[in-house]
């Protein structure tokens, strides 16, 4: 499993489309649910999931408990380690970097903040590979 | 060379930016090329805020410097700059708001000013440095306006760092070198 992490509207999706040559594409930006990727997974593509501080939000709603929530992404990202392995394919994670700038007003934005700064460390745990973007460049973390 | 500088507020990004131009000024000096060096300012004196900023700014700069204050039309002056001239554009986002909000550019013709303002660096063989801001990593911004803007930028500062020899991310002053070679 590789993340690739960075700002909005940085270059992430290039980076990505250049290092690999086939896609299944789940991305919250087009409607996807994470889950959706059990589905969309086409056999012999590499797998991308985007929109995680999307899927993070909608979760917040339902699960009081932050450290459940980190758990739930943290069992997912295992599930998405071992079918990578079983197929012999590569699952990517492009992951928004939103932990900079002013500190939001609204209690449920910081919550979301915090969340998915957690879950972007542990994916970045979990991770074999870990790229930085930053103005369509890329730098190698892990 | 085109030099492309970034970094979040009070990161040191200017000052840095200004050293570098200083010293690609002192050397083009001493090769007696006759040069000047230029301070492009796009920020209008829109407050007392702005006019106070605008005065630390200036303080730092003192004589060696001509301070040029345009807040639109950057393509204009560029076209009047010689061969070892050095520039520093201070800052990028600064004059793409101007720009987007008083002058209504669409993102076409951001990028074939900014196209322009390069090639003519190249051209004319001067020294072009531009110092922005990273404003995209911050929580997603609901508002759609400062969607297109932070997107216009990211743009922009892609189709400048794909042209410059040197890129730099300025954080707490320290520079990190993400093109090019640490020459200063």
């Amino acid at each position: 499993m590789q993340l690739v992490i960075g700002g909005a509207f940085s270059g992430k999706r290039k980076i990505v489309r250049e290092r690999n040559r086939t896609f299944s594409w789940v991305s919250a930006y087009e409607g996807d649910m994470v889950e959706d990727w059990r589905t969309e997974w086409l056999e012999g593509t590499t797998l991308v999931l985007e929109g995680w501080e999307q899927w993070i939000a909608s979760c917040l709603k339902k699960i009081e408990n932050n450290d459940d929530i980190r758990k739930e992404f943290k069992a997912l990202f295992q599930i998405l380690i071992e079918e990578e392995e079983k197929r012999n394919n590569r699952v990517v994670l492009i992951m928004l970097d939103i932990g900079k700038g002013i500190v939001p007003i609204d209690k449920d934005d910081r919550r979301l903040r915090d969340i998915a700064g957690w879950i972007a460390q542990d994916a970045a745990q979990f991770a074999v590979q870990v790229e930085y973007v930053w103005n369509g460049l890329s730098r190698r973390l892990k | 060379m085109i030099l492309f500088i970034s970094g979040g507020v009070r990161s040191g990004k200017s000052s840095f930016a200004e050293q570098t131009a200083l010293s690609l000024y002192n050397k083009s000096v001493r090769e007696k090329e006759s040069s000047s060096l230029y301070y492009i300012a796009t920020a209008k004196k829109s407050d007392d805020e702005m006019v106070d900023r605008i005065r630390i700014h200036q303080q730092d700069r003192r004589h060696t410097w001509k301070t040029i204050e345009e807040p639109f039309d950057i393509e204009h002056i560029l076209s009047n700059c010689k061969k070892c001239d050095v520039i520093l554009l201070d800052c990028l986002t600064i004059w793409v708001s101007n720009v987007i909000f008083d002058l209504n550019y669409s993102l076409e013709k951001l990028e074939s000013v900014i196209s322009t303002c390069l090639n003519l660096a190249r051209k004319k063989h001067f020294h072009l440095i531009i110092v922005s801001n990273d404003v995209n990593v911050g929580i997603p911004n609901p508002h759609d306006s400062v969607i297109t803007y932070m997107y216009y930028l990211q743009q922009l500062h892609q189709a400048i760092i794909e042209q410059s020899e040197i890129v730099v991310e300025v954080q707490a002053g320290i520079p990190t070198y993400w093109k090019g070679v640490k020459w200063l």
